[in-house]
């Protein structure tokens, strides 16, 4: 008799053993976002100086967005990461926490080598095609101040803040990208390892000066100082295109 | 032998200790536990345009807890001289707030703000975030705020928790309703945290969605007034098509969706209230006090629009005394100061809007009334 209880009891640590050496192993992966302005960090009501002839200055209020879609690419083969993130610099408040950056934690993921980050700017169409109540409200899609009820469309970025003309006046702008068709997706050529039990860090830079003043794709911030997105083909939806594709091209990852 | 009884004498020790729990004495213990406990879910379906709320893990939501924290909502007991109760500041039929300015509490004394509506506010709690109740976001759930708010402040009920207990424990009636809600085998168990979930639970089914507009959304046949559609279409702005020469911008703040239809995102900002140049001059700093960011001085909660012509005075502190005034505050395009909300800054028409145009606005936030709950039964008061 006891020798059958001990035979069960080895059986049963056996079989436990076993399946916790299924178990795939995995990692994380750390992205940390950090928003820069020409060699500096960017702070948050702080002035910059624009290098324009107008606006002279420009003061960042709010710089947020969507990521979506991240994926690893693994020998040739896309690896899902996550399926959305949002990106809010609300913390730049000085130069310490911006240089610390917005970190965005990503769990679980098949250990391997890496050749390549995949990510998407903003929500694709199907994405943004649900709405907020059919999330909880610990996702970023679950937010009510993510939405926009104008155009049935989540808000896939938000900048906003205050430019300084030469003529001494203070305008604000904002820049609030949304509707179908502004889905930016990035490929970051770059190698990582994701090993098990372990955290990999890579990090993005945003240039936010290249939101708006980067050559060839500038935005006229006084004439054009607002945007909701509006309707597909109007001047404020191309004008909410441009500052998505601006923000899609402005971040760099850090090799 | 020896090990044998040392082995016994092991397991009974572990025995007796394992026990000593469930053991409470006759003197500290007014024993309840014979009385039945089976506490019934609360499975009420949510409203069209409502999802199903959240709530915290450690408070689910039943029948006889809602209707505990009923009576506790209704009753005195819970401030020091036992004359104001949590309904003196949340009128049933003002959406949950008193009319006034500023909230008055024991001794008629004057609070610093004004009582927030307490309609959907079940709503207003995003799971992850520190900060989510009061003007100033300073409590992270209902729960939290109970706790650490009106009873003890010397300016609302001025009571001690302790007194709360003691009275809670000692009243002929209550004791077996915090039974039969959390299932407490002695009197004694009754404590604060017991009163802040079943007083939670109660605010939680404060749910309001049978307005004009809701039953436009989803009733066959029923529609808004011409007046009211053009105030929507104003309320929306440029979601009337091509941008528009008239915007009022609301439904940047007052934010909604088919199925999360609250009018409100609860954020927190400042809407242009006063004219600042620095950020550290506002008088009262609202959220950023709470934060310590000082570039979220001077905002506060932006609430629900459902609702909102019960609600009248408006703002934290209820300077504007009817919904013509807000209405007209917004329209000038608010007070200047470092952090004013984007949303008004840039807001290239909101200055354009005529007398009319804020006549069709306001006929739009009438219709986001719900009378339908005006003193029913369940959300008023047991005594």
């Amino acid at each position: 008799m006891r020798k059958i209880f001990f035979f069960l009891l080895l059986t049963s640590i056996g079989y436990n053993s076993c399946t916790d050496t299924l178990k795939e192993p995995t990692g994380t992966l750390e992205i940390i976002f950090k928003a820069r302005y020409n060699s500096g960090p960017l702070v948050l009501f702080q002035s910059d100086s624009t290098g324009q002839n107008d606006p002279i200055t420009i003061m960042f209020k709010k710089l947020d967005f969507f990521i979506s879609d991240l994926k690893g690419n693994q020998d040739g083969t896309l690896k899902d990461f996550a399926d959305v993130g949002y990106i809010s610099m609300s913390n730049s408040l000085d130069s310490s926490s911006s240089e610390q950056g917005i970190s965005l934690l990503i769990n679980e993921l098949p250990v391997g080598s890496f050749d390549r980050l995949d990510m998407g700017i903003g929500l694709s169409d199907a994405v943004n095609s649900t709405t907020p109540g059919s999330y909880p409200s610990s996702s970023p899609l679950g937010l009510n101040s993510n939405y926009w009820p104008m155009t049935d469309s989540y808000i896939l970025c938000k900048m906003e803040g205050d430019i300084n003309q030469s003529n001494s006046t203070t305008t604000g702008f904002l820049y609030h990208g949304g509707v179908n068709g502004m889905y930016q997706q990035r490929s970051f050529n770059h190698s990582f390892d994701i090993s098990e039990n372990a955290t990999t860090t890579i990090v993005l830079y945003l240039q936010a000066e290249e939101l708006f003043f980067k050559t060839g794709s500038e935005i006229d911030m006084i004439n054009d100082s607002q945007t909701h997105s509006g309707q597909i083909g109007s001047t404020e939806y191309n004008l909410a295109k441009t500052a998505m594709e601006n923000l899609s091209n402005s971040l760099y990852i850090q090799q | 032998m020896k090990q044998k009884i040392a082995i016994i004498t092991f397991i009974l020790f572990i025995s007796i200790m394992s026990c000593q729990e469930n053991i409470t004495t006759p003197d500290n213990c007014n024993d309840m536990s014979s009385e039945p406990y089976n506490p019934t879910a609360y499975t009420e379906t949510p409203p069209d345009g409502f999802p199903a709320m959240e709530h915290p893990d450690d408070n689910p939501i039943t029948v006889e807890g809602i209707e505990l924290g009923r009576h506790l909502f209704y009753d005195p007991i819970l401030s020091r001289d036992s004359t104001i109760s949590c309904s003196s500041c949340h009128e049933l039929n003002k959406a949950f707030t008193d009319g006034l300015a500023l909230a008055k509490g024991i001794d008629n004394l004057t609070s610093r703000r004004s009582s927030m509506s307490l309609i959907n506010i079940g709503y207003s709690w995003i799971k992850n975030r520190p900060y989510n109740f009061m003007w100033d976001g300073r409590f992270q759930s209902l729960e939290e705020q109970i706790i650490k708010g009106p009873i003890e402040d010397p300016f609302e009920m001025d009571n001690t928790w302790e007194k709360v207990e003691s009275d809670l424990q000692e009243h002929p009636d209550y004791p077996l309703m915090f039974r039969k809600a959390f299932g407490i085998d002695c009197k004694e168990d009754i404590n604060r945290d017991h009163v802040s979930k079943a007083i939670s639970q109660f605010e939680r089914t404060l749910n309001s969605a049978n307005s004009k507009y809701d039953q436009h959304q989803w009733v066959p046949f029923v529609y808004m007034s011409a007046e009211e559609l053009r105030g929507l279409t104003l309320f929306l702005g440029d979601a009337a098509g091509s941008p528009s020469t008239k915007d009022a911008e609301c439904a940047h703040c007052h934010s909604f969706s088919q199925n999360k239809a609250l009018f409100a995102r609860n954020e927190f900002s400042n809407n242009g209230l006063d004219s600042v140049n620095n950020l550290n001059d506002f008088i009262d700093l609202g959220y950023g006090a709470i934060t310590g960011n000082i570039s979220e001085n001077g905002q506060f909660k932006e609430v629900t629009l459902r609702n909102i012509a019960l609600t009248a005075p408006y703002m934290h502190d209820g300077r504007f005394a009817t919904l013509e005034e807000a209405v007209d505050h917004y329209t000038s395009g608010g007070k200047s100061s470092p952090n004013v909300a984007s949303e008004l800054t840039t807001a290239p028409t909101i200055t354009n809007l005529s007398a009319s145009d804020k006549a069709d606005l306001i006929a739009f936030l009438h219709a986001l009334t719900d009378s339908s709950y005006f003193n029913k039964p369940e959300w008023s008061s047991p005594f």
